[in-house]
């Protein structure tokens, strides 16, 4: 089997923070998918998602399309940025992102994508992000942590790691 | 325990510069295909990818790009290859989906993610179509100048269905 479940993180109750770490070296690329919601008193919370706890080597490209307007493309530093409903949006909606990291062992710069998507129904308000990350860092990804800018994620919240393997059975 | 569904099927680095690179003989017993190609090509140059060789009008798609401070969209029809809009040089990647590959009564469908962040950094995210019926059984990914560098890694998986 080429893509193992390595460890899924379901929160029992809320916190700031989800962290994977010591993470094995047994797989090729790394693929991490989060379903979750936040407490912060907004319609939207943002969350950042940091390798090794490395707040100077990212570099992020953001392309975002929303309900009732064109689209926006921005570049940002450090982070890789994805939305999720804060505690004002409707009951009950969850943002879900998958996190793509690719050759997380070798000794080269990273490449990342994310896809993720978040919907606040009451409003009608939606929103897709895309993005491309590169951690300009050649050390080995040995663990992944996601932190929300404010507030905390919710109980329920739900964080899993995949590896992926590449090798030919 | 479950089935496996997410099977790799073939993989390469790349130990020496080179202008394509090709998985060919791709076993049929899969629904959908997964390239992951992760590459440092070694100039600016657009991205290509052709499936069984095929260089005729057959490829169609939508391209939504985040480059240069800008959102656009545009659609490219009667291509040669399944083309990228933005071209450049340093570690990218590119992951295309291949639904109903080995399909013999259908056009196939692709959905591809670009991801480039460090020199020029751009996203772009593309449908497309590929107007045959023909399974498909190679998939070429070149570039309009320069080649991969070592080091380059490209990762083919079926998908179960």
């Amino acid at each position: 089997m080429n893509m193992t479940l390595i460890e899924t993180i379901e929160l029992t109750s809320s916190a700031s923070s989800i962290a994977f770490s010591s993470i094995p070296l047994d797989y090729d690329d790394l693929l991490v998918k989060i379903s979750a919601r936040g407490d912060r008193n907004n319609p939207s919370e943002a969350v950042t998602v940091l390798l090794n706890s490395d707040t100077n080597n990212m570099f992020a490209i953001f392309l975002a399309g929303y309900n009732g307007g064109p689209g926006s493309f921005s570049v940002t530093n450090n982070l890789v940025n994805i939305n999720i409903p804060g505690s004002t949006a409707a009951a009950n909606t969850f943002s879900n992102a998958s996190i793509y990291i690719s050759n997380y062992k070798l000794s080269q710069p990273k490449t990342l994508s994310s896809e993720s998507v978040y919907s606040n129904n009451s409003t009608l308000d939606w929103q897709v992000d895309l993005t491309a990350g590169f951690w300009n860092n050649t050390a080995i990804v040995n663990s992944i942590t996601a932190t929300t800018n404010s507030g905390n994620f919710v109980s329920g919240s739900v964080v899993s790691l995949y590896g992926i393997s590449n090798i030919v059975s | 325990m479950a089935t496996p569904t997410y099977i790799a099927l073939a993989t390469a680095t790349l130990a020496s510069s080179a202008s394509s690179f090709t998985f060919s003989s791709i076993d049929q017993s899969y629904g959908d295909l997964v390239l992951v190609a992760n590459y440092n090509p070694s100039t600016q140059g657009g991205h290509r990818l052709t499936l069984n060789n095929d260089n005729n009008s057959n490829y169609n798609m939508a391209i939504m790009t985040g480059f240069s401070g800008n959102a656009s969209s545009v659609a490219r029809n009667n291509q040669s290859f399944f083309l990228n809009e933005v071209s450049d040089a340093g570690w990218h990647l590119n992951t295309y989906r291949i639904f109903d590959y080995s399909a013999t009564d259908k056009h196939k469908s692709l959905l591809l993610t670009y991801n480039h962040a460090n020199e020029r950094p751009a996203t772009e995210h593309q449908s497309g179509r590929y107007a045959s019926n023909s399974a498909v059984t190679s998939v070429t990914m070149f570039l309009n100048g320069g080649s991969f560098d070592p080091g380059s890694t490209f990762s083919l998986y079926g998908v179960a269905k």
